[in-house]
């Protein structure tokens, strides 16, 4: 059984305008020692599903539902004690903003042992500052012992990222969730970042889900990936699959859009019109308004996910196999 | 740090002699061109003669050039009166006598004391509404606040917000008459009014009399002071950190305590130094409600007896404390928030 | 103006911020170097990318340049006339054919305003026409950046990012300028709208002959764009060339780990490739090092990078780069190739 199990997760928010359904039926899985990343445009409720899967979204506006199976326990049902105890200990979360993601008026040192003595009550604070100075040396933060009694603010944004990841990973979970740790920073940081979660993820082996709308980071980092559009899963596979035999007309939009891919493309490939709205999402298809292969079933039949070329690729989309197999095959590398 | 406060400090001066300045100018030239306020009217009897009034208004250096009696003012407030000024201001009176009649902030003619004298009689009874107040009102509103914030739309909420509406909208002295009229008048809870000294040995009275009127004066502070903390909270709880801290499994409490309140709290303590400055000098209608004799009910005396020394003694005072309160506040804030420390 | 005449050009243009430092009396006590002895010349009808990370001052140079910022020192010249230190009515004139498109799409259009005021005010502001002749060329604008007349009277705050982008377009193209100055366009855009807005711009430049200063941090996107490339560190270009030259063969190190650093959307190609990552943070530009400004970071930093700062200089053509060990080949076979024997600072090593 895979580390962490998604079973049509639902996450709706109600808002003065009404119910908006953030996320809709989405479902997914991650093996130990496997890096998934969930790629999407803002607002496609990529962050939202992690938050409704740590439990980080108030009661009060979120509703959740499906099944959330984490190491045999079913999250959307447990306790609120057996998740804060979960939570930080067996799955982790850093999140997009480095510099609003710590406490502004906390030392570093203090925010990482935090993160241990909250789970380890016998742990001293001689012994827990031990540990998150050994974290910060592991996260690759020059004189680690000295940055232990800095503000937040005297850091730069890289270094942030990787006190966050420090604190995220002091107490070895089995789940990291990276909710796009790298957006706000420079590519060279970004590099960085990157390259110390490739080497996090082999040294300890926990599995990872990396959020992120940069298709770049994904082929860099991930094993399997998982397209969302406007609260759901278009596509899913491996992330060979996805990139050389894309299945979903929007996953075909996404990849073609982009510059470093297609230099010489005389225009590039660009979806019309924005996403719509999650307060009153179209019937059928939610891609079809813009897409260009759409058809009158799209409008009406909300496609489901169907198994398409290659290991545990599939797609929610009417188009015949063959017609998406052809297009697949104008993607650089393709082998369907 | 230090560099930091000495700026401050500086700035402070410098606010001071502006303040100074225009305290100078509204109450004297100001003052005597608009009016027909001539200090001889005033000082020298009915129906005064020429020389009389030339003799008054030597007596109080009118008679010199506008920047030479800014000058005095100024010398007379860092220094004190000079020697010339004593002899000028009271000529026949004995060294201590003339200690009571002249002081840092001039000489009130109606109450023949000095203002310095008259402000230090009536500060203890206003320090002591003040700090009463601020006690009663920060450990209401803190607390209520909070909860308010970490339950919104709860019962609890909804009637916090309606309490903060209809504290903010009822006038001081309305609140005040009610509370008189019921605890005292009725029940014979409390005294009918009147400030009686703090002693050690026995602080009760002391209390006793300062209740009613600082629960009063709280009031709409606590109101205040509510909002601002439930605001603070809510926009707290909504914080990028906040979210850290519960993802990393910290515990409700430990998340609204440790990593949410502190936050939300900073800026409480600005607002809570300035507001303390502020009342110290004198909080008029709570004074006058329930008859303490404060600096509220000193700077209303005055300005009805057309007493200029002491009405401009009393505005400069409270200018002074207002700018003290401002710099104690702007370094305490440094202490506190570690993000202000380097710039 | 021709298309291939030199539109706009640079000569050592700096700017620097004084920082200040006293209890009353403030003294300098350093500079902020933001822009550092920059020059450069954009032909009509091209597009002149500029790409750097944060801190680098390509901001404050595009600001410089549309005189948001007066320059310190160095010389602006546009269509031949140095506009460094125009100011009022002359600079009101230059500014009409030169114009800047911003980042954030929200926060440069004025909330309050309508789409038709925003787009109409340059118009008004240089009174041209009637009302009845700025009303239709408000309407032609719209329809030239994609969006239609039923947006005519609507608020900023009705659109998406990309339709936002379109606006600030459509108010730039208003007086029909020559250069275009565009400050990171499309970073805040999801990547398909990215990809219209990138379309949009190649359009308009093809339509009416545009010039671009095109300054963004992602490097495909520039390459997309630009018929010539410049690479700015810590206020100074250390790289240019066409986009062939600067992609193709980086001669500067931090170009090469720029490139390197760029994710690349193919997981085969991204999988097995040599990464060069480079240590430590971006030094403050209140302090830069002495000699060679990337020499703190540069795996390649010999002890003369200390003592003397290189000058942009190549053998033809225009791909120069400011570097006293240039790369000789690339891609690199593998990330010890970037190192030179000698130097004290190293790269992460990752191989396939």
């Amino acid at each position: 059984m895979a580390l962490l199990e998604v079973h049509d997760l639902h996450t709706s928010f109600s808002t003065d305008d009404g119910l908006v359904r953030a996320v809709e039926g989405v479902s997914f899985s991650v093996d130990h020692g496997r890096v998934l990343g969930i790629v999407g445009e803002s607002g496609c409720g990529k962050s939202v599903s992690m938050l409704s899967i740590m439990r980080l979204l108030s009661m009060r506006q979120a509703s959740t539902s499906g099944r959330v199976m984490f190491d045999g326990v079913d999250l959307l049902e447990a306790s609120a004690a057996e998740m804060q105890n979960l939570r930080g200990r067996e799955i982790a979360m850093i999140f997009q903003d480095p510099m609003t993601s710590l406490n502004p008026v906390y030392r570093i040192g203090w925010q990482v042992a935090e993160a241990a003595r909250i789970h380890d009550a016998t742990l001293s604070k001689a012994e827990a500052n031990k540990r998150a100075e050994a974290m910060l040396t592991a996260v690759g933060i020059p004189s680690p012992r000295e940055r232990l009694a800095s503000y937040p603010h005297e850091l730069s944004g890289g270094m942030r990222q990787r006190v966050m990841i420090a604190m995220a990973l002091i107490n070895n979970p089995k789940l990291l969730i990276a909710d796009e740790p790298t957006t706000a920073l420079d590519v060279t940081t970004q590099a960085q970042i990157l390259e110390l979660i490739r080497t996090l993820r082999t040294d300890l082996g926990s599995a990872v889900v990396f959020i992120t709308h940069d298709l770049g980071v994904v082929a860099e980092l991930c094993d399997e990936v998982v397209v969302m559009y406007a609260g759901k899963v278009v596509e899913r596979g491996g992330v060979r699959d996805v990139f050389h035999a894309p299945q979903h007309p929007y996953t075909w939009g996404l990849l073609g859009s982009l510059p470093g891919r297609n230099l010489r493309s005389k225009r590039l490939f660009s979806i019309a019109g924005s996403p719509p709205s999650l307060l009153d999402p179209p019937t059928g298809c939610r891609f079809a308004m813009r897409c260009i292969h759409v058809m009158d079933r799209c409008r009406n039949d909300e496609p489901a996910l169907v198994s398409a070329p290659g290991d545990e690729h599939f797609v929610a989309c009417h188009l015949a196999p063959e017609i998406r197999n052809d297009a697949a095959n104008q993607f650089p590398g393709g082998t369907a | 740090m230090l560099r930091y406060t000495i700026r401050r400090l500086l700035w402070g001066a410098l606010v001071i002699l502006g303040v100074s300045l225009s305290v100078f100018v509204l109450f004297g030239p100001v003052l005597r061109a608009r009016s027909d306020l001539s200090p001889a009217r005033l000082y020298a009897g009915k129906n005064p003669s020429a020389a009389e009034i030339v003799q008054v208004e030597k007596n109080l250096g009118l008679d010199k050039p506008v920047m030479q009696q800014y000058g005095d003012m100024m010398y007379r407030l860092v220094l004190g009166p000079s020697d010339a000024e004593k002899k000028r201001l009271c000529p026949n009176a004995s060294e201590d006598r003339c200690r009571e009649l002249v002081g840092r902030l001039g000489r009130s003619y109606a109450k023949q004391r000095s203002v310095d004298l008259l402000i230090w009689d009536r500060i203890g009874a206003t320090a002591s509404l003040t700090m009463v107040a601020g006690v009663i009102w920060m450990s209401v509103s803190i607390p209520v606040g909070i909860i308010s914030a970490i339950r919104p739309r709860s019962w609890f909420d909804r009637t916090t917000v309606t309490g903060v509406l209809v504290a903010q909208s009822l006038p001081v002295y309305y609140f005040g008459l009610l509370a008189l009229y019921f605890f005292t008048y009725k029940l014979h809870l409390f005294p009918q009014g009147g400030y009686v000294k703090f002693s050690f040995s026995n602080p009760w009275p002391w209390l006793w009399h300062l209740i009613l009127p600082a629960t009063t004066l709280s009031l709409t502070f606590m109101a205040l002071y509510v909002r601002i903390v439930r605001g603070g909270m809510m926009d707290a709880m909504g914080e990028d950190y906040v979210r850290t801290a519960r993802a990393k499994g910290a515990s409700e409490r430990r998340t609204v305590f440790r990593h949410a309140m502190r936050n939300a709290l900073l800026p409480v303590v600005t607002i809570f130094g300035l507001d303390l400055g502020l009342l110290l000098g004198g909080a008029i209608l709570t004074e006058a409600t329930f008859g303490l004799q404060g600096l509220g009910q000193l700077s209303v005396s005055a300005a009805s007896s057309l007493d200029v020394p002491l009405t401009s003694g009393v505005v400069l005072f409270a200018a002074i404390l207002i700018v003290v309160a401002n710099i104690v506040v702007d370094v305490a804030y440094a202490f506190i928030d570690p993000r202000i420390r380097l710039s | 103006m021709s298309s291939g005449e030199t539109i706009l050009r640079l000569e050592k243009l700096t700017k620097h911020f004084p920082v200040t430092r006293g209890i009353i009396f403030q003294r300098e006590i350093a500079t902020l170097k933001a822009v550092d002895d920059v020059s450069f010349e954009i032909k009509a009808g091209q597009t002149l990318g500029l790409v750097g990370e944060s801190g680098c001052g390509k901001s404050t140079l595009a600001r410089c340049i549309v005189r948001l910022l007066d320059p310190t020192s160095g010389r602006i010249e546009f269509e031949g006339e140095d506009i460094s230190r125009l100011s009022g009515k002359a600079l009101r004139s230059v500014r009409r054919d030169l114009v800047m498109i911003f980042q954030d799409p929200m926060s440069s259009l004025n909330p309050r305003m309508r789409v038709s005021e925003i787009i109409g005010e340059p118009l008004e502001v240089y009174r041209a026409g009637t009302s009845a002749t700025r009303r239709a060329r408000v309407m032609e604008l719209l329809e030239l950046v994609g969006l239609n007349s039923e947006h005519f009277n609507r608020f900023p705050h009705e659109f998406s990012g990309g339709q936002r982008q379109r606006i600030g377009i459509a108010r730039a193209l208003a007086l029909s300028p020559k250069l275009i100055v565009c400050d990171e366009p499309v970073s805040a855009l999801d990547v398909s709208v990215q990809a219209q807005i990138i379309n949009l711009l190649e359009d308009l430049q093809a339509e009416f002959g545009l010039t671009y200063l095109f300054i963004a941090h992602d490097l495909d996107i520039v390459r997309r764009v630009s018929d010539e490339v410049h690479v700015m560190y810590l206020g100074r270009v250390v790289e240019r060339g066409t986009d062939e030259d600067l992609y193709e063969a980086p001669h500067h190190p931090y170009s090469a780990a720029l490139l390197s650093a760029r994710p690349v959307p193919d997981p085969d190609r991204a999988q097995n490739r040599t990464h060069i990552v480079l240590e430590g943070d971006v030094p403050s530009p209140l302090d830069l090092p002495s000699g060679c400004r990337f020499r703190t970071r540069c795996p390649r930093a010999q002890p003369v990078c200390s003592e003397v700062e290189p000058e942009l200089d190549g053998p033809a053509g225009i791909h120069e780069w400011a570097c006293h060990y240039p790369l000789e080949t690339w891609p690199l076979a593998s990330p010890e190739d970037i190192r030179r024997p000698g130097s004290a600072v190293g790269v992460t090593e990752v191989g396939p």
